[in-house]
């Protein structure tokens, strides 16, 4: 039986440790950063502690004293713990852009898929990787001054509320996953086991829309307007005094960047066959 | 709009210049605007120096054939641009 213990997730120079108190805890938290940078030793700049109690069991989520989740939905935990984990990681952080991004990487090549939630960034990343792309994230990408990708690797999350689309890579799956009432959150793996963590230099910048219904459009854009859509991503712009558009600009200004709005996944292939092309 | 008053960037706004164009950046509104080509060229004439009505003279002696027009993009792209935030009026220089 596993005692109590915790978890320390590194993350562009900025910690956060998640304790836990039995095996059922820990096993939720493992499920989530098994990707992540966990180390022996940092000063986190928080803590939280998952309680699971109880035989069906009860689950909660804590900062201190202060209780941010009770209920018995691993998905609703899941999904809140990995936003509290995050805004404690990136809030902070002076020295990388962090965008709301998806990102993958093609024979060393870095593609990032900035997007706000519902644009359907997520199953993009996730119809990618089933198509031979290496994962990095669906959720949050740091971005150094020189372009190199530093990704929060962990499961995939997909919304069922809106369209209700599944998409069909994820029919083949049947091992139990994350489902809670609006979306599940599946293990990267499961889709394309072929993972080794690795990191690449953004190369090409694509903003998805997933549209229903829509013919697919593929535009590419200047670096001018590739830098104003990603600045609607960006999550911690105003900790860069000035200098932050300057930094991202010239990110931009290395890629290529292009608009997809797509609702099927086959009118896609052709644009995503051979990625260092496009 | 007052053709007295002096338009002039607000200071919030970093100015982000690619090759032929022109992005704002406000980090304490956290808002981006991109600028087209005509926006861009009535926002580098609004340094405070000149009236609206001075740079409507200008751009309409720049573009004598297209006067009517000249006026009317000014006005809206100035307009705008005060709505955004972008462009601070004042009565003196």
């Amino acid at each position: 039986m596993t005692a109590s213990g915790s978890y320390l997730i590194n993350y562009g120079g900025h910690a956060v440790e998640i304790g836990f108190n039995n095996a059922d805890a820990a096993n939720l938290i493992q499920y989530l950063v098994k990707d992540l940078d966990l180390v022996s030793t940092a000063t986190p700049e928080s803590r939280l502690d998952v309680v699971a109690s109880g035989p069906k069991p009860m689950l909660s989520l804590w900062e201190n004293e202060k209780r941010i989740y009770f209920g018995d939905s691993h998905y609703r935990l899941a999904e809140i713990l990995i936003n509290e984990v995050i805004y404690r990681l990136v809030n902070n952080n002076r020295k990388q852009h962090a965008l709301h991004a998806g990102a993958v990487t093609s024979n060393g090549h870095g593609i990032i898929l900035p997007a706000q939630s519902g644009k359907g960034k997520s199953t993009l990343t996730g119809w990618l990787i089933s198509r031979g792309y290496r994962y990095l994230t669906d959720e949050l990408v740091l971005l150094s001054d020189s372009g190199q990708i530093e990704p929060f690797t962990r499961p995939i999350s997909f919304k069922t509320t809106g369209s209700g689309f599944v998409p069909s890579y994820l029919e083949q799956i049947t091992k139990p996953l994350l489902v809670g009432e609006h979306g599940m959150m599946v293990p990267h793996r499961m889709i394309n086991n072929e993972y080794e963590k690795n990191s690449a230099k953004v190369e090409r910048i694509i903003f998805p829309e997933f549209r229903e219904g829509t013919a697919v459009e593929i535009e590419e854009i200047s670096p001018t307007r590739s830098c104003h859509r990603l600045l609607e991503s960006h999550v911690n712009g105003r900790n860069f005094s000035g200098l932050g558009i300057s930094g991202l600009a010239n990110i931009v200004r290395e890629c290529r960047s292009f608009n997809i709005r797509y609702s099927r996944f086959e009118s896609l292939e052709q644009f995503f066959r051979v990625p260092h092309s496009f | 709009m007052d053709m007295n008053q002096h338009p002039r960037l607000n200071p919030d706004y970093v100015a982000e210049e690619f090759d032929e164009e022109l992005l704002l950046y406000s980090e304490r509104n956290s808002s981006a605007v991109y600028l087209n080509d005509t926006a861009q060229a009535i926002l580098s004439l609004c340094s405070g120096e000149m009236t609206i009505g001075e740079i409507i003279d200008l751009l309409e002696n720049q573009y004598p054939n297209e006067k009517k027009q000249i006026i009317k993009d000014t006005l809206v792209a100035l307009e705008t641009l005060k709505e955004q935030g972008i462009l601070l009026l004042s009565d003196d220089r």
